[in-house]
């Protein structure tokens, strides 16, 4: 028995479900963000600035760039769940068409139960200590899904075993305390997608994880992805696992997109300074004795008013021309740049 | 001429050694095992990686050289003064000396939000009582110097400082003693690449230009790689190999570090054929599901670390006689130093997994059983 | 932190309504128009008017008089009971956090028996053996709070005690006084300060209903829970009369209460920032233990708060170092 047929029961939920998975053909975006800019301190600054993306199914994108560039409110605006103080001040968000903006709290709680799923960096803070988790799976089921009790503990153990848990009926009743970290992340992946979405936006899902826990984990995202069609928005700030896991790469410097296009594409061919900075200093598994480089300067502050390019201060290739005059972004070949002058440098990951 | 005789001995020397020491924490039924057998050593000007996943012990064993956890069995010897044995005024006056300093994971809780950058720098010179107010401003001063900050922060509260500026000034309040040790405890986990490295070239320029030697605690091998001598693999808190880094890393002779060494995030394949090669074919990379155990159950693994090899619940090539403690053997090294590794398996495991397994690998992860 | 409390528009106000009162203690006789001890059987009870601005009471003595001659007695009680409450309570608290556990099985252990004392009796007995006057029954009733203030402030002190900072603060040999002294003393004072000032408003009340039982203030000498006490006693005839006193008493217990609130507001963000130190051996322990006992060791305290929807409620660690980044 496929994992596919097995999440299409119950019975109960079919009408739903065809619905949703009539609406899914491959290839098709089912998040799109279009110029979204974001103000925090209750719009004094603007820490996210024009940022269009696109998440289309079946189809891992990475946002990643240093802590405090954006790429956490890009998610979190996504998600509707900015903290107090912050706003999306243009732009927008849809899913699968649906601009998020006329979008009531009954609407978003819909959505957030059956079309995007998230997972974010401690697990342990987002469920209760004192039940068991198989338990808050199965509530979420019923709250979402409306299955009877029987029915939801049932998919609840189905998808404790999606996710790689193989003694289900055990990890069912254990409290999370009594999970290791690996095992509550994959607990939360199971709530996640426990009402099958189109979407899972990953927060630094791995960061806290031990490495062989953290593999393990793309392993699953990565197999989620082929078998059930799941589009992934994964923010990271190490490029390395960005590298393993995602097709797609979308880099962030101070609240823009300064480059996007596929994973190989980026890593191979970066052709903005700061990704290519990124890479330079990025532990790609390279296990030889080797210099460590950094990347001189700050980042500008959060909100800051720049007539040029946010990254010329710490560029080494930056002209007068690039800390006077605004940049867009260019796209050619589905690979976008910010950078005057790209076309000009011929980057390469290695060479600094 | 005792001079001589003791200067020459003090190269030799080990600064710090720690010999089979083991803890237990908590007391009574609860006490649990957290480091059985645990041996190192490090020489001056030399620094060695701590590496092992969560619950591996190896904050406690950072804690236990530090006096804030006691060994159970074993000792710790500082040059040759036992320290591990220090009580009360003893240990108080060790600490006061400032020789061995530690440099807590997350300075956002390490350092007191109250106090100055200034104050918190100038901390231990102040607790050991001796300085005047004018040399520790000067000493404050010379040790913000050292770790590249500016003098602009001495005024500044840790909230008010970037996260790579607090990890600095917690090195800077250890240094203003002017240690022969530093221990760091994750010291950059939290930070991002740039700043990582940042934190990591001034660990390794201090242990160039002050001698320094340090044990660096890190869950993450390839920041390790960069500047460490040795390396120390913690598994379920017992050392399982310890060797040269350059060398642990090429070829791991321990099952756990190879599997730690495949499961950390890589360029993907078809990039990484784009890297030089390493020369001998002994030295391909392993893949990590060429060396993960399938059907692993750590849930059920007796918490008995006396109860044969900690790693064999998880290791593909356990057979009967990891029942038993393996005992730690040594590995020849190129450079010397000392290798050893605790497996039974040592030698054999990979001969094992070059002849049968590789044809076998599946292209796709498994789908798991139901 | 004064600077940061008095940021707070309602400790300006509480801190002019407390210097007000103190201006009374200390002027309070002076300012009196008339005796308050002159007593006029035919003007008892009497409402306000231009001779007697808040009226008489029972014995026809002038109320405002009487309030405002009442003042310093009322202040110095609450004050000397508060004082008494902060030696006998908040330092054993403070010292029973560092003292390690013998000293705060004892400490409890007295405490516990401090507790089951009635207020009143103790109160009567004191009075009795020491003499009948304010001072000795403020003891009493300073030395039955000294509780609160004790597990105030040693709550107050263990939640700092096993942060990271005192540890490190260890590492370099910091004796246990210096860490107190550097890393724990201003943390816990406004804990001690909240506790100390709705002592203080108790304290006031207290002092009424000990009147009611002639211990402590001897008549005719004016207190506020004293005139609050006789207008009681004819509401009948002088509904009115407890309105003023009550809403002395109250103003200076609130003003008291709101610059408590206020000294911990300004604190709070430390509060909030150090409470989630636990120290990662902990964890490291509890993890191990947890493999030997499963279900018998888990500590909520290490996964932080529960939640019904994962996906909302939590705070915004961007946003929080997007407010960081602008502040600098």
């Amino acid at each position: 028995m496929s994992t596919d047929t097995q999440l299409r029961e119950p019975e109960t939920s079919d009408a739903l479900r065809t619905g949703v998975a009539g609406q899914r053909s491959p290839g098709q975006d089912v998040l799109v963000i279009d110029d979204l800019t974001v103000t925090v301190h209750n719009g004094a600054l603007e820490a996210v600035r024009g940022v269009s993306l696109a998440v289309r199914r079946g189809e891992v994108v990475g946002l990643v760039g240093e802590s405090g560039s954006g790429k956490t409110l890009t998610c979190r605006a996504a998600l509707g769940i900015l903290a107090p103080g912050c706003h999306v001040a243009e732009g927008s968000v849809s899913f699968g068409g649906q601009d998020t903006a006329e979008f009531s709290n009954k609407a978003w709680r819909a959505v957030r139960g059956s079309r995007v799923g998230a997972v974010f960096q401690d697990p342990g803070s987002y469920l209760n200590p004192s039940v068991p988790v198989g338990r808050q799976l199965a509530e979420a089921l019923r709250s979402v899904q409306g299955c009877s009790r029987k029915q939801a503990k049932q998919r609840a153990l189905e998808l404790l075993r999606l996710v790689g848990l193989r003694d289900a009926e055990s990890v069912y009743r254990q409290i999370p305390g009594e999970l290791s970290g690996g095992m509550l992340q994959r607990v939360m992946i199971a709530i996640a997608v426990s009402g099958d979405p189109e979407l899972l936006v990953a927060d630094e899902a791995t960061t806290a994880l031990d490495v062989t826990i953290q593999a393990e984990i793309i392993e699953l995202i990565l197999r989620l992805r082929d078998e059930r069609g799941l589009g992934v928005l994964f923010v990271s700030h190490d490029l390395a696992v960005i590298s393993e896991l995602c097709d797609r790469v979308v880099v962030f410097y101070a609240g823009e997109i300064v480059e996007a296009g596929p994973t190989e594409e980026i890593l191979l061919r970066p052709r903005h300074p700061y990704t290519q900075a990124m890479l330079r200093v990025a532990s790609l598994g390279d296990y030889t004795r080797r210099t460590l480089d950094v990347i001189e300067g700050q980042p500008p502050s959060v909100g800051a008013q720049l007539p040029g390019c946010r990254f010329a201060d710490r560029c080494g290739f930056a002209t007068e021309q690039c800390r006077t005059t605004p940049v867009a972004i260019s796209s050619g070949g589905g690979h976008e740049v910010r950078c005057l002058r790209s076309d000009e440098l011929s980057l390469t990951r290695l060479a600094s | 001429m005792t001079a001589t005789v003791e200067s020459g001995r003090s190269v030799d020397l080990p600064l710090l050694s720690v010999e089979s020491v083991d803890v237990h924490l908590g007391r009574g039924r609860r006490a649990a095992h957290i480091l059985s057998q645990v041996d190192l050593t490090v020489r001056p000007g030399e620094i060695l990686g701590v590496i092992g996943e969560t619950g591996s012990g190896k904050t406690t064993l950072a804690r236990t050289v530090m006096g804030l956890a006691d060994p159970s069995q074993g000792e710790i010897r500082l040059q040759d003064k036992v320290i591990s044995s220090l009580r009360g005024s003893a240990r108080r006056d060790l600490r006061r000396g400032g020789s061995v300093q530690f440099v807590f994971q997350d300075p956002l809780r390490s350092l007191d939000p109250d106090l100055t950058v200034e104050q918190l720098v100038a901390e231990g010179l102040v607790t050991q009582g001796q300085a005047s107010s004018h040399e520790i401003a000067t000493r404050v001063r010379e040790a913000l110097g050292w770790v590249g900050l500016d003098e602009s922060l001495l005024s500044k509260h840790p909230a008010q400082i970037s996260g790579g500026q607090r990890q600095r000034v917690s090195i800077a309040r250890a240094l203003v003693l002017r240690p022969q040790l530093l221990i760091c405890d994750e010291p950059v986990s939290a930070l991002d690449s740039s700043n990582r490295n940042n934190i990591l070239r001034l660990l390794d320029e201090l242990r160039t230009s002050r001698g320094l030697s340090v044990i660096i605690i890190s869950h993450d091998l390839s920041s390790l790689a960069g500047i460490a001598d040795r390396v120390l693999v913690l598994y379920r808190g017992r050392v399982v190999e310890d060797g040269p880094i350059s060398e642990v890393f090429a070829r791991p002779r321990h099952p756990y570090t190879a599997l730690l060494i495949a499961s950390a995030p890589a360029l993907s394949d078809q990039l990484a054929d784009q890297r030089p090669e390493p020369s001998s074919e002994q030295h391909r990379p392993l893949h990590v599901r060429q060396l993960r155990l399938v059907d692993a159950d750590t849930a059920t693994v007796s918490n008995d670390l006396e109860a044969g090899c900690v790693f064999r619940a998880r290791c593909r090539f356990a057979t009967d006689v990891c029942g038993t403690v393996p005992a730690a053997q040594d590995v020849p090294t190129a450079h010397g130093g000392g290798w050893r590794v605790s497996c039974h398996h040592h030698s054999t495991w990979r001969a094992e997994l070059e002849d049968a397994d590789r044809p076998r690998v599946p292209a796709r992860p498994e789908p798991l059983p139901h | 932190m004064l600077k940061k409390t008095l940021r707070f528009r309602s400790a300006q106000i509480s801190v002019a309504i407390l210097l007000a009162v103190l201006l009374l203690a200390i002027f309070g006789s002076a300012l009196a128009p008339q005796d308050p001890l002159h007593q006029s059987v035919k003007d008892f009870l009497q409402g306000p008017s231009s001779r007697h601005w808040l009226g008489t009471d029972y014995l026809g003595r002038d109320v405002l008089s009487r309030l405002l001659a009442g003042t310093r007695t009322s202040v110095t009680t609450a004050a000397e009971a508060t004082l008494v409450g902060l030696v006998f309570g908040a330092i054993p608290g403070l010292l029973s956090a560092f003292l390690g556990t013998w000293f705060d099985f004892i400490a409890n252990r007295i405490t516990d028996a401090i507790m089951t004392l009635p207020t009143i009796v103790f109160a009567i007995g004191c009075t009795a053996v020491l003499g009948n006057s304010l001072t000795p029954a403020m003891l009493a009733i300073g030395f039955l709070s000294s509780p609160l203030f004790f597990r105030v402030t040693r709550a107050a002190a263990l939640e700092f005690v096993r942060a990271q900072y005192v540890e490190s603060a260890e590492l370099f040999g910091a004796s246990r006084f210096r860490i107190v002294r550097v890393h724990v003393l201003n943390k816990v004072i406004p804990t001690i300060a909240v506790a100390a000032a709705m002592s203080a408003s108790a304290a006031l009340l207290i002092v009424s209903s000990l009147t009611f039982l002639g211990i402590g203030v001897v008549p005719p000498a004016p207190t506020w829970g004293g005139v609050l006490a006789s207008d009681l006693s004819y509401l009948n005839q002088a509904p009115w009369a407890p309105i003023v006193p009550a809403v002395l008493i109250m103003l200076t217990a609130g003003a008291l209460n709101a610059l408590a609130d206020a000294i911990r507001d300004a604190s709070g963000v430390h509060v909030s920032l150090l409470s989630a130190a636990s120290s990662k051996a902990a964890t490291e322990e509890a993890a191990a233990t947890e493999l030997t006992q499963p279900g018998d060791d888990a500590d909520p305290a290490f996964l932080g708060a529960n939640s019904a929807n994962p996906v909302i409620d939590k705070i915004d660690e961007e946003a929080a170092d997007v407010n960081r980044h602008s502040a600098a």
